[in-house]
């Protein structure tokens, strides 16, 4: 069987004062087809960078993409178009991810007018149909950005991912802007949809309980490179690279973190 | 023993031509203790940065304050020229976002030599000699680099130690975090708890730190106070508030955190969102959002009781959970 997407050695070099910079450093990795892969690292590891040349949104500097077995690369600009409805990406901001004068309505009709002929009433149908999906009310599809609290934007860009029918959407920390009791609803979301749609995800996080909650398989970058890469549970129990074991150590409340609390009595000081 | 910090039935007001508006604080009562990390946890729009913010007399414009706000025994509003006099000299605060807290066109150096300025008398000389122990405390390697940098030649990580170490400048007893370590990396941000807890033990300062992650909470807190709807629901030790919580809201809280058991179930998350106004609410502000909610919480406005030694919580049912 191939993957659903198949990513080849991708390098991607920027150029800063004519000094290169390897953002992404030779990462190859495969999704299947109904799987979540979360991808792990700290910032400026390489994490979004790599999913944005996953998609080809930026071109990779060498290595290759293929999604459903087309190499994204050797496709022309109306083909990637194409290929790419068959893509959804959820972004960070909720709110700043959406056009602050647009409505509900119109920011998810906007897929749906670049890749189907779906118009007028039929087009109207189909947004309340998508905001049913994601939990949104009628009343939601007039309202504007500010209008709607965090998690409802959120629900709004996931939406926007989900009108063209993807079978593989790029989640970019989709919950890191969003208070816990949010999270939770749009993990559930998430979930949910994975399963009623057979959705595949690629998920980047820097929560590791996130990655842990919501992934398959988990790969773990570092400065542009994979580092360690697997099925989650083997990861999370058994962490073979060094730097994997720091990022568990070091998430906040896990368990490894207790001694934190014990080697620090709080000091009284006399008044 | 004498509370360093003490907040009784702080509320805040916001209004429009002399009708109330809002009231996003209803009556917020805690304490510190010389030396002691209390955590504030709570939704967005629960009002936590908003008691930090009243804590240092930096309500905004139209605000009106009720309630009191005493340190070491003396309200602030009976210090001459309130609590700016006591703004980073006796309370310091950390902010959220070290990118953005430090003005961007001055050095780290510079802007720690305002707040010398203004609360100590010291010669120049004197005073970055100060400034780079203060820097060398923290940690920093290098402190003359940074005396002399611009905030966006260094990390996040070294910003947010630089804000500490200006926070730290003179001697405060008091130091307000606000979720100091959200914007950082989990590596980075352990270091930075890590500092935090190192110069407590040295200075002996109190600590509130605001923060939503129940992680961060856990690992340094000594005490606990859940915030909902401008109010403490539940307060107590954190080994107390986070193992057998007795509010509802701190169980959802809880409950909504992805951990190695939820793996493969639904998370159980809190239905609905935070209120947005809270005006003539009668009963429990979170009847409308509790699954254990009955009649008597939408009539009865429960307060603060204990459930067990030192441990509060504001629910009419928290004796059956």
């Amino acid at each position: 069987m191939t993957a659903l997407l198949q990513l080849d050695n991708i390098v991607k070099t920027f150029r800063k004062q004519g000094k290169a910079f390897h953002a992404v450093d030779g990462v190859s990795l495969a999704i299947e087809s109904g799987q979540t892969f979360g991808l792990v690292g700290e910032s400026g590891s390489g994490k979004s960078t790599l999913a944005r040349c996953a998609l080809r949104l930026i071109p990779p500097t060498s290595g290759t993409s293929q999604l459903d077995g087309q190499d994204l690369g050797a496709l022309s600009r109306s083909q990637l178009r194409r290929a790419r409805a068959g893509t959804g990406m959820v972004f960070q901001n909720p709110v700043a991810a959406l056009n602050p004068r647009m409505r509900v309505q119109a920011l998810v009709a906007e897929p749906l007018i670049t890749h189907t002929r779906l118009r007028g009433p039929a087009l109207q149908a189909r947004v309340g149909e998508l905001l049913d999906r994601v939990g949104l009310a009628a009343e939601h599809a007039q309202r504007l950005p500010h209008q709607l609290s965090g998690g409802q934007c959120q629900r709004v860009g996931i939406a926007r991912a989900l009108a063209t029918n993807p079978k593989l959407i790029v989640l970019d920390e989709p919950t890191s802007a969003l208070d816990v009791s949010v999270q939770a609803q749009i993990l559930n979301l998430l979930r949910e949809l994975r399963e009623q749609h057979e959705l595949s995800y690629l998920l980047i996080s820097h929560d590791l309980e996130v990655v842990r909650y919501m992934s398959d398989y988990v790969g773990v970058m570092r400065q542009g490179q994979l580092v360690e890469e697997g099925p989650t549970a083997d990861v999370f129990a058994k962490p073979r690279h060094d730097y994997t074991r720091e990022l568990l150590d070091a998430s906040p409340g896990s368990r490894h973190n207790h001694q934190l609390v014990a080697s620090a009595e709080p000091v009284t000081i006399q008044l | 023993m004498k509370q360093l910090l003490e907040v009784r039935e702080l509320e805040i007001e916001f209004s429009d031509r002399g009708a109330v508006t809002n009231r996003p604080l209803r009556g917020v009562n805690l304490t510190i203790a010389p030396g002691e990390i209390l955590g504030v946890v709570g939704e967005t729009g629960c009002g936590k940065s908003l008691t930090g913010l009243a804590i240092l007399g930096l309500l905004p414009n139209g605000a009106r304050q009720l309630g009191t706000i005493a340190l070491d025994g003396t309200l602030a509003t009976d210090t001459p020229h309130g609590a700016a006099s006591l703004r980073g000299k006796v309370i310091s605060l950390v902010f959220q976002n070290p990118g953005t807290a430090f003005n961007p066109v001055f050095t780290i150096g510079q802007q720690m030599r305002e707040v010398l300025k203004r609360h100590k008398a010291m010669s120049r000389a004197e005073a970055r000699g100060h400034i780079l122990r203060q820097l060398g405390l923290v940690q920093l390697p290098n402190p003359e680099r940074v005396f002399g940098s611009y905030p966006h030649e260094l990390s996040g990580g070294m910003l947010q130690r630089a804000m500490i170490a200006m926070a730290l400048l003179c001697e405060p007893r008091l130091l307000i975090l606000d979720e100091p370590t959200t914007a950082l990396d989990v590596t980075v941000a352990k270091k930075i708890l890590e500092l935090i807890l190192e110069l407590r033990g040295s200075f002996g300062f109190g600590v509130m730190l605001i923060s939503h992650n129940l992680g961060v909470v856990r690992d340094i807190c000594d005490r606990v106070a859940v915030l909902y709807a401008g109010r403490v629901i539940e307060t107590g030790t954190t080994q107390d508030v986070l193992a057998s919580p007795r509010h509802p809201y701190t169980r959802g809280l809880l409950g909504a955190l992805p951990g190695p058991e939820s793996v493969g179930r639904p998370l159980v998350a809190i239905p609905g969102s935070v209120p947005s106004r809270l005006l003539g609410i009668n009963g429990c502000a979170f009847a409308n959002r509790c699954a254990m909610a009955i009649d008597e919480c939408l009539a009865t406005d429960p307060i603060l009781q204990p459930v067990a030694q030192g441990h509060e919580a504001a629910c009419i049912r928290s004796a059956e959970s």
